[in-house]
Protein backbone atom coordinates (compact mmCIF):
# COMPACT_ATOMS: atom_id res chain seq x y z
CA UNK A 1 0.00 0.00 0.00
CA UNK A 2 1.43 3.21 -0.88
CA UNK A 3 1.87 5.51 1.60
CA UNK A 4 -0.31 8.56 1.36
CA UNK A 5 1.64 10.77 3.88
CA UNK A 6 5.23 10.81 3.59
CA UNK A 7 7.53 9.20 1.67
CA UNK A 8 9.77 5.81 3.39
CA UNK A 9 12.55 8.05 4.19
CA UNK A 10 10.80 10.42 5.92
CA UNK A 11 8.88 8.16 7.83
CA UNK A 12 11.88 6.57 9.14
CA UNK A 13 13.14 10.04 10.38
CA UNK A 14 10.00 10.69 11.64
CA UNK A 15 10.46 7.02 13.79
CA UNK A 16 14.07 7.62 14.90
CA UNK A 17 12.93 10.77 15.77
CA UNK A 18 9.93 9.81 18.05
CA UNK A 19 12.62 7.60 20.25
CA UNK A 20 14.79 10.48 21.03
CA UNK A 21 12.83 13.64 22.31
CA UNK A 22 15.96 15.48 23.11
CA UNK A 23 16.15 15.96 18.98
CA UNK A 24 18.98 14.59 16.74
CA UNK A 25 21.84 15.58 14.42
CA UNK A 26 21.56 14.85 10.90
CA UNK A 27 24.48 12.49 11.48
CA UNK A 28 22.99 10.93 14.35
CA UNK A 29 20.14 9.91 12.43
CA UNK A 30 22.27 8.31 9.65
CA UNK A 31 24.31 6.13 11.83
CA UNK A 32 21.08 5.34 13.71
CA UNK A 33 19.25 4.32 10.11
CA UNK A 34 21.77 1.42 10.02
CA UNK A 35 22.90 2.55 6.41
CA UNK A 36 18.89 3.15 5.49
CA UNK A 37 19.94 6.97 5.40
CA UNK A 38 22.72 8.47 3.19
CA UNK A 39 24.73 11.25 4.49
CA UNK A 40 24.92 13.18 1.57
CA UNK A 41 20.76 12.70 0.84
CA UNK A 42 19.50 13.11 4.61
CA UNK A 43 19.63 16.94 4.97
CA UNK A 44 17.72 17.18 1.64
CA UNK A 45 15.26 14.88 3.47
CA UNK A 46 15.01 16.37 6.09
CA UNK A 47 14.90 19.97 4.56
CA UNK A 48 11.42 18.75 2.27
CA UNK A 49 10.40 17.44 5.90
CA UNK A 50 10.69 20.89 7.28
CA UNK A 51 8.67 22.36 4.45
CA UNK A 52 5.87 19.49 5.10
CA UNK A 53 6.27 20.59 9.12
CA UNK A 54 6.98 17.50 10.07
CA UNK A 55 10.01 18.29 11.91
CA UNK A 56 11.62 21.70 13.13
CA UNK A 57 15.43 22.45 13.33
CA UNK A 58 17.29 24.23 16.46
CA UNK A 59 20.79 25.45 15.59
CA UNK A 60 22.44 26.08 18.79
CA UNK A 61 26.22 26.81 19.11
CA UNK A 62 28.91 23.96 20.30
CA UNK A 63 30.64 25.35 23.51
CA UNK A 64 32.82 22.20 22.39
CA UNK A 65 33.71 22.08 19.01
CA UNK A 66 34.79 25.34 16.94
CA UNK A 67 33.50 23.65 13.89
CA UNK A 68 30.07 25.33 12.24
CA UNK A 69 26.67 25.14 14.29
CA UNK A 70 25.08 21.91 13.84
CA UNK A 71 21.21 21.83 13.45
CA UNK A 72 19.15 19.44 15.93
CA UNK A 73 15.98 18.26 14.54
CA UNK A 74 12.57 17.20 16.50
CA UNK A 75 9.38 16.28 15.44
CA UNK A 76 6.61 18.48 15.80
CA UNK A 77 2.99 17.47 16.69
CA UNK A 78 2.36 17.42 12.75
CA UNK A 79 5.15 14.74 12.28
CA UNK A 80 4.20 12.65 15.47
CA UNK A 81 0.26 12.35 13.85
CA UNK A 82 1.88 11.98 10.60
CA UNK A 83 4.25 8.86 12.59
CA UNK A 84 0.48 7.73 14.82
CA UNK A 85 -1.48 7.29 11.35
CA UNK A 86 1.32 5.28 9.60
CA UNK A 87 1.62 3.19 12.67
CA UNK A 88 -2.62 2.61 12.36
CA UNK A 89 -1.99 1.86 8.82
CA UNK A 90 0.50 -0.77 9.47
CA UNK A 91 3.36 1.17 7.76
CA UNK A 92 6.69 -0.11 8.42
CA UNK A 93 9.99 1.86 7.58
CA UNK A 94 11.80 -1.50 7.75
CA UNK A 95 10.95 -1.66 4.06
CA UNK A 96 13.27 1.17 3.38
CA UNK B 1 128.87 -5.42 75.45
CA UNK B 2 126.47 -3.31 77.16
CA UNK B 3 128.13 -0.65 75.00
CA UNK B 4 126.97 -2.19 72.28
CA UNK B 5 123.48 -3.26 73.61
CA UNK B 6 123.34 0.54 73.78
CA UNK B 7 123.66 1.59 70.60
CA UNK B 8 120.68 0.02 69.58
CA UNK B 9 118.72 1.83 72.09
CA UNK B 10 120.57 5.47 73.05
CA UNK B 11 121.58 7.52 70.62
CA UNK B 12 123.77 8.94 73.36
CA UNK B 13 125.62 6.19 73.80
CA UNK B 14 126.30 4.99 70.31
CA UNK B 15 129.58 3.59 70.47
CA UNK B 16 129.36 3.89 66.29
CA UNK B 17 129.64 8.02 66.23
CA UNK B 18 125.80 8.13 66.02
CA UNK B 19 125.55 6.16 62.75
CA UNK B 20 122.43 4.94 64.53
CA UNK B 21 121.04 8.71 64.88
CA UNK B 22 122.01 9.19 60.58
CA UNK B 23 120.35 6.00 59.99
CA UNK B 24 117.25 7.14 61.65
CA UNK B 25 117.56 10.38 59.76
CA UNK B 26 117.88 8.74 56.47
CA UNK B 27 114.80 6.42 57.12
CA UNK B 28 112.51 9.49 58.56
CA UNK B 29 113.84 11.51 54.86
CA UNK B 30 113.01 8.07 53.14
CA UNK B 31 109.46 8.33 54.23
CA UNK B 32 109.15 11.84 54.30
CA UNK B 33 110.26 11.27 50.06
CA UNK B 34 107.31 8.39 50.82
CA UNK B 35 104.98 10.58 51.53
CA UNK B 36 106.26 13.27 49.39
CA UNK B 37 106.29 10.70 46.87
CA UNK B 38 102.46 9.69 47.83
CA UNK B 39 101.51 13.00 48.15
CA UNK B 40 101.94 13.92 44.65
CA UNK B 41 100.26 10.32 43.54
CA UNK B 42 97.03 11.13 45.08
CA UNK B 43 97.33 15.07 43.96
CA UNK B 44 98.00 13.60 40.52
CA UNK B 45 94.79 11.03 41.27
CA UNK B 46 92.78 13.86 42.77
CA UNK B 47 93.65 16.06 39.95
CA UNK B 48 92.94 13.02 37.42
CA UNK B 49 89.58 12.31 39.03
CA UNK B 50 88.24 16.10 38.93
CA UNK B 51 89.40 16.42 35.26
CA UNK B 52 87.12 13.23 34.83
CA UNK B 53 84.43 14.40 36.80
CA UNK B 54 85.04 17.79 35.15
CA UNK B 55 83.97 16.27 31.66
CA UNK B 56 81.12 14.61 33.02
CA UNK B 57 79.65 17.64 34.22
CA UNK B 58 80.33 19.16 30.76
CA UNK B 59 78.93 16.12 29.27
CA UNK B 60 75.91 16.35 31.11
CA UNK B 61 75.83 20.15 30.82
CA UNK B 62 75.73 19.60 27.08
CA UNK B 63 73.27 17.07 26.94
CA UNK B 64 71.01 19.21 29.40
CA UNK B 65 71.91 22.13 26.83
CA UNK B 66 70.72 19.94 24.09
CA UNK B 67 67.78 18.17 25.91
CA UNK B 68 66.64 22.09 26.26
CA UNK B 69 67.58 23.05 23.13
CA UNK B 70 65.33 20.06 21.61
CA UNK B 71 62.45 21.51 23.67
CA UNK B 72 62.64 25.09 22.88
CA UNK B 73 62.05 23.96 19.26
CA UNK B 74 59.96 21.79 20.08
CA UNK B 75 58.08 24.60 21.69
CA UNK B 76 59.10 26.89 18.88
CA UNK B 77 57.04 24.55 16.12
CA UNK B 78 54.26 23.97 18.42
CA UNK B 79 54.55 28.07 19.04
CA UNK B 80 54.84 28.73 15.16
CA UNK B 81 52.48 26.17 13.84
CA UNK B 82 49.64 28.19 11.65
CA UNK B 83 46.09 27.42 13.78
CA UNK B 84 44.86 24.22 12.01
CA UNK B 85 40.89 25.28 10.97
CA UNK B 86 38.75 22.68 10.59
CA UNK B 87 38.43 21.35 6.93
CA UNK B 88 35.21 22.71 4.82
CA UNK B 89 36.13 26.49 5.94
CA UNK B 90 36.76 28.08 2.58
CA UNK B 91 34.50 25.90 0.85
CA UNK B 92 31.74 27.11 3.27
CA UNK B 93 32.90 30.54 2.48
CA UNK B 94 32.36 30.12 -1.23
CA UNK B 95 29.22 28.30 -1.06
CA UNK B 96 27.91 30.56 1.30
CA UNK B 97 28.58 33.15 -1.45
CA UNK B 98 26.92 31.19 -4.17
CA UNK B 99 24.21 30.10 -3.03
CA UNK B 100 21.09 31.29 -1.56
CA UNK B 101 20.94 31.80 2.00
CA UNK B 102 18.19 29.27 2.85
CA UNK B 103 19.47 26.79 0.60
CA UNK B 104 22.96 27.13 1.53
CA UNK B 105 21.66 27.03 5.80
CA UNK B 106 19.28 23.95 5.15
CA UNK B 107 21.25 21.70 2.29
CA UNK B 108 25.19 22.60 2.56
CA UNK B 109 25.93 24.04 6.03
CA UNK B 110 24.73 20.72 7.71
CA UNK B 111 26.88 18.64 6.09
CA UNK B 112 29.77 20.69 6.24
CA UNK B 113 29.21 21.33 10.02
CA UNK B 114 29.10 17.44 10.36
CA UNK B 115 32.02 16.83 8.33
CA UNK B 116 34.09 19.90 11.09
CA UNK B 117 32.46 17.79 14.19
CA UNK B 118 33.47 14.34 13.05
CA UNK B 119 37.35 15.66 11.83
CA UNK B 120 37.44 17.67 15.20
CA UNK B 121 36.78 14.32 17.28
CA UNK B 122 38.96 12.17 15.29
CA UNK B 123 41.66 14.98 15.64
CA UNK B 124 41.21 14.63 19.24
CA UNK B 125 42.58 11.59 19.57
CA UNK B 126 45.21 12.10 16.12
CA UNK B 127 44.58 9.34 13.31
CA UNK B 128 45.59 10.72 10.36
CA UNK B 129 44.54 7.98 8.59
CA UNK B 130 40.78 8.55 10.09
CA UNK B 131 40.66 12.00 9.42
CA UNK B 132 41.92 11.61 5.44
CA UNK B 133 39.05 9.43 5.09
CA UNK B 134 36.74 11.75 7.21
CA UNK B 135 37.85 14.84 4.52
CA UNK B 136 37.30 12.41 1.58
CA UNK B 137 33.75 11.34 2.81
CA UNK B 138 32.65 14.66 4.06
CA UNK B 139 33.58 16.30 0.67
CA UNK B 140 32.00 13.25 -1.18
CA UNK B 141 28.39 13.89 0.75
CA UNK B 142 28.73 17.55 -0.18
CA UNK B 143 28.29 16.84 -3.41
CA UNK B 144 24.38 15.55 -3.29
CA UNK B 145 23.41 18.06 -1.67
CA UNK B 146 24.94 20.52 -3.69
CA UNK B 147 23.84 19.45 -6.37
CA UNK B 148 20.31 19.33 -5.16
CA UNK B 149 20.57 23.04 -4.42
CA UNK B 150 21.57 23.88 -7.97
CA UNK B 151 19.03 21.70 -9.53
CA UNK B 152 15.87 21.40 -7.43
CA UNK B 153 15.41 25.63 -8.23
CA UNK B 154 15.53 25.07 -11.88
CA UNK B 155 13.20 21.90 -12.11
CA UNK B 156 10.47 23.77 -9.87
CA UNK B 157 11.15 26.83 -11.94
CA UNK B 158 10.33 24.58 -15.22
CA UNK B 159 7.78 22.25 -13.76
CA UNK B 160 4.12 23.29 -14.35
CA UNK B 161 2.32 23.46 -10.42
CA UNK B 162 5.79 23.50 -8.53
CA UNK B 163 6.36 26.31 -6.42
CA UNK B 164 9.00 27.91 -6.55
CA UNK B 165 11.97 27.98 -4.29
Amino acid sequence: MANPFAAQTELLILRLLSEEPKGMYGLELVKASDGKLRRGSVYVTLGRMQEKGLVVERTTADSVHSGLPRPQYRLTAHGQKVLEAADLIGWSPARV
Amino acid sequence: MQDDENCFTDDAGDPSGGRMSQYMKLINSLCEQDRARLKDQQAEQIALIQAQLDEQVQALMEIKAFEAKQRFLADARVRDRPFDLPPGVGLSRFLAALLSRSVFATYVRPTIADMQHEYIEAVADDPACATFWIKVRGYASILLPFMYALVAPLVRAILPGSKSA
